[in-house]
């Protein structure tokens, strides 16, 4: 099991060469886009921008490969490895961290066409080398998308500037020999407009306004992760038993053929336990209301290792759930859920125990044991 | 490597005076008054190889290639467009 400073590290590796292959990427632009303009003097001759424009190219893979492998492994974010290649494939964040999916494979396109550009017609290296214009914004809707520290002012700082920065080297490379396809200048001038102006109202619109984690599809299991982390929690560990823990989440019904219904049930602990249940019940509608429950399946774990423990319901009276859950390696654990609905949003306390939940005596609710057990537990 | 003489040629068509070259090796190429490519005539002395690598390399039209010398020439090398 990954412990606190890994985990911890991973995450923050990623956001931070993040941010750096943006920042990279933006100079390896605007030098780019300048290019064009072949200015010249006694301490920066021509070719050194060409050069300066390759080498930020390069030096930028390296962060994007941190960037995309921190992402995969680090266990906290379920992004595997084909949402890496792939884009908008991915559990988490599908849309916004498919942008980033189909910016970097835009740019590995721009990258392996000019390595091997002496092999390639011109016409076909410059049709790709264009694919920039689209990958580098596509990148930045990526940062504000899933970038988790959009709503810091130094990020947005940050990004701000690689905007502008990148803007004004288009305009003056629009503006260098005007005169020539004046059409296309006005075209891509016009496009970039509509393209800043849709940036700053998705920002506005989208990460800046509040539970955007949850409105860009973050599973529930990180929700309640990403607020442990920001409490200096422990991921990937669960205290030992038995404890308590206020649990959120959410309930989603699908009808089944022949007139059964699918529960689903995703919790996430919040307070010092970092951790998140999902409970499937399948059954039939009762006459007098409620379900008649046929078949369960339940996981719990920590975060990071959602499915460290899996089994079933064994019991299921009115609010309260007991589940009977074991370890890979055999080790049983019981966890009795007692749940407030409200809509589709569920809310309560989570008490688990070691040993077999057939062994827990039927207590009158979890909340008065609280003080009798005098544990680690607490909400 | 050793036994093959090696010449610059410039592609006319595809430069568009960037002048980058004319910066790396400016023991063999200068640039004309609208800034493109002179390339002097000739196998390239050892010595000036690396840095004709270089103009092939870093040029922004990949206009400009090193072919041997014994290659017959076909279009003009001693002056782009």
């Amino acid at each position: 099991m990954r412990g606190l400073v890994s985990t911890q590290a991973l995450w923050y590796l990623t956001r931070g060469s993040g941010l750096v292959t943006l920042l990279m990427l933006s100079a390896t632009v605007v030098v780019g886009l300048s290019t064009a303009r072949r200015a010249e003097s006694e301490r920066w001759p021509r070719f050194a921008v060409g050069e300066l424009h390759r080498r930020l190219a390069l030096t930028s893979v390296v962060f994007l490969a941190l960037h995309v492998l921190t992402a995969v492994t680090d266990p906290f974010a379920p992004i595997g490895w084909l949402s890496a290649v792939v884009p908008f494939v991915s559990a988490y964040r599908p849309i916004w961290l498919g942008f980033g999916t189909l910016s970097v494979d835009l740019f590995v396109a721009i990258l392996a066409t000019s390595l091997v550009r002496r092999h390639l017609s011109e016409r076909l290296w410059r049709a790709v080398h264009w694919l920039a214009y689209l990958s580098w914004p596509v990148a930045v809707f990526h940062t504000l998308g899933t970038g988790s520290d959009v709503r810091e002012g130094w990020f947005l700082a940050l990004v701000a500037l690689c905007i502008f920065a990148v803007v004004v080297a288009l305009v003056a490379r629009l503006g260098y020999s005007f005169a020539t396809n004046v059409a296309a200048r006005l075209a891509g001038g016009g496009a970039a407009l509509v393209l800043l102006a849709g940036v700053g109202a998705f920002a506005a619109l989208g990460p800046l306004r509040p539970n955007w984690a949850a409105r860009s599809g973050t599973p529930v299991a990180q929700l309640g992760a990403s607020a442990h982390r920001a409490a200096g929690a422990a991921v990937g560990t669960l205290p030992n038993p038995p404890y308590e823990a206020a649990v959120a989440g959410r309930l989603t019904t699908t009808a089944l053929a022949g007139g059964a219904e699918r529960i689903v049930i995703e919790l996430a602990t919040s307070g010092s336990i970092a951790a998140s249940v999902a409970l499937t019940l399948v059954g039939t509608p009762a006459a007098g209301g409620g379900v008649s429950v046929e078949r369960t399946s339940a996981t719990y774990g920590p975060s990071g290792s959602p499915t460290l423990y899996t089994g079933s319901a064994v019991a299921v009276e009115g609010s309260r759930v007991t589940l009977a859950l074991a370890d890979a390696a055999g080790a049983r654990l019981s966890v009795v859920l007692a749940l407030n609905l409200s809509g589709s949003s569920v809310s309560g306390t989570l008490r688990a125990e070691s040993g077999a939940a057939a062994a827990l005596s039927p207590p009158a609710s979890g909340g008065e044991r609280e003080g009798a057990d005098g544990g680690d537990g607490g909400s | 490597m050793r036994r093959t003489l090696l010449q610059l040629r410039v592609d006319p068509i595809a430069c568009d005076g960037f002048g980058y070259c004319a910066e790396l090796l400016p023991e063999r190429i200068g640039r004309d008054e609208w800034g493109f490519p002179l390339l002097a005539p000739g196998v390239l002395p050892p010595g000036l190889l690396d840095a004709a690598r270089r103009c092939v390399v870093s040029c922004p039209r990949n206009a400009i290639v090193l072919v041997p010398a014994d290659e017959p020439l076909s279009g003009p090398t001693t002056r782009a467009r």
